[in-house]
């Protein structure tokens, strides 16, 4: 018997945190939730998503300092840090789309983009997730809309391949 | 002589990333934005001996790349692996029946990389 997931918004909540956290510690910067909001805004990243009753959109949002020093190599140009920001909006999504399949919810990720202007401020229904690091503050904003049939059950199988790992086929 | 190998990601954060880590480990990269470039970059290039292809890409995503080469024949030895966020088993599916030879999900680790990509071209040109 399948059990679903009673407040499914609070769980991908929970799962986007620990994913924020992961990438970033992925790219040399312990990450961490915090109730306080971050402030500095100069640069996100965007990206939508839709599935079988669901759909919305992720936003990263930081400041194009702190988002230029998690970047592999360092940016030579503003170009390349606007790329990032979108490529990090991407794999955060990534990440949350295969903690999702473990709740037998599947998306399809569009492709994202990056967004510049001095003090962003997004204009959302949705309450933010902020996180700070010793290299400084960002923001996720996480806009999902349900339709009444939408479920989630709670854990089972579902990637198969974690991040950072290969299956040679 | 190098071997060639074609990095095909709309971000050219991940694509100056695999060029580092590959060229580092003594291959030669060229480098395509979509699955549309990346055709035209193997028409061009008759010596790729890999490509290690994004799927989510704007205009030609990896898996219409992987089944529009599948489909036209031309290449069926050149090895293809697919680097990717995405995790999902019937993705995976559909990549191996259209002809990858491998799936690695990002943030990839560079030693694991270049080992997969040794191992790929070993009996490629």
């Amino acid at each position: 018997m399948t059990t679903l997931v009673p407040h499914p918004e609070a769980m991908i909540r929970l799962h986007l945190v620990e994913c924020c956290v992961a990438l970033f510690q992925d790219y040399g910067s312990a990450m961490q939730a915090t109730p306080e909001p971050s402030t500095v805004h100069d640069l996100a990243g965007i990206i939508g998503f839709t599935g079988a009753h669901i759909g919305g959109t992720l936003s990263l949002v930081s400041s194009s300092s702190l988002l230029a020093r998690t970047r592999p190599t360092a940016p030579v140009n503003t170009a390349e840090v606007e790329d990032w920001a979108a490529e990090l909006a991407n794999q955060l999504l990534g990440r949350l789309k295969n903690r999702l399949l473990q709740h037998n919810v599947q998306i399809q990720l569009s492709t994202p983009v990056a967004v510049a202007g001095r003090h962003l401020e997004l204009r959302t229904l949705s309450t933010p997730l902020y996180f700070h690091s010793e290299l400084g503050r960002l923001a996720v904003w996480f806009d999902v809309r349900f339709d009444e049939d939408f479920v989630a059950e709670q854990i089972q199988e579902g990637q198969s391949v974690a991040e950072g790992e290969l299956e040679l086929f | 002589m190098a071997k060639k190998v074609l990095i095909v990601d709309d971000s050219s954060t991940v694509r100056q990333q695999l060029s580092i880590a590959l060229g580092q480990a003594g291959f030669a990269t060229i480098e395509a934005v979509n699955g549309v470039d990346a055709l035209s970059k193997i028409n061009d290039n008759k010596d790729v001996a890999m490509v290690v292809c994004d799927v989510n890409m704007p205009q030609m995503g990896g898996i219409e790349f992987l089944e529009t080469m599948k489909r036209e024949g031309k290449y069926p030895t050149l090895p293809i692996l697919m680097l990717t966020t995405e995790g999902q088993p019937a993705l995976m599916d559909q990549a191996k029946k259209a002809g990858a030879k491998g799936w690695m999900v990002k943030p990839f680790k560079p030693d694991l990389l270049v080992a997969t990509a040794n191992k790929l071209t070993k009996s490629t040109p």
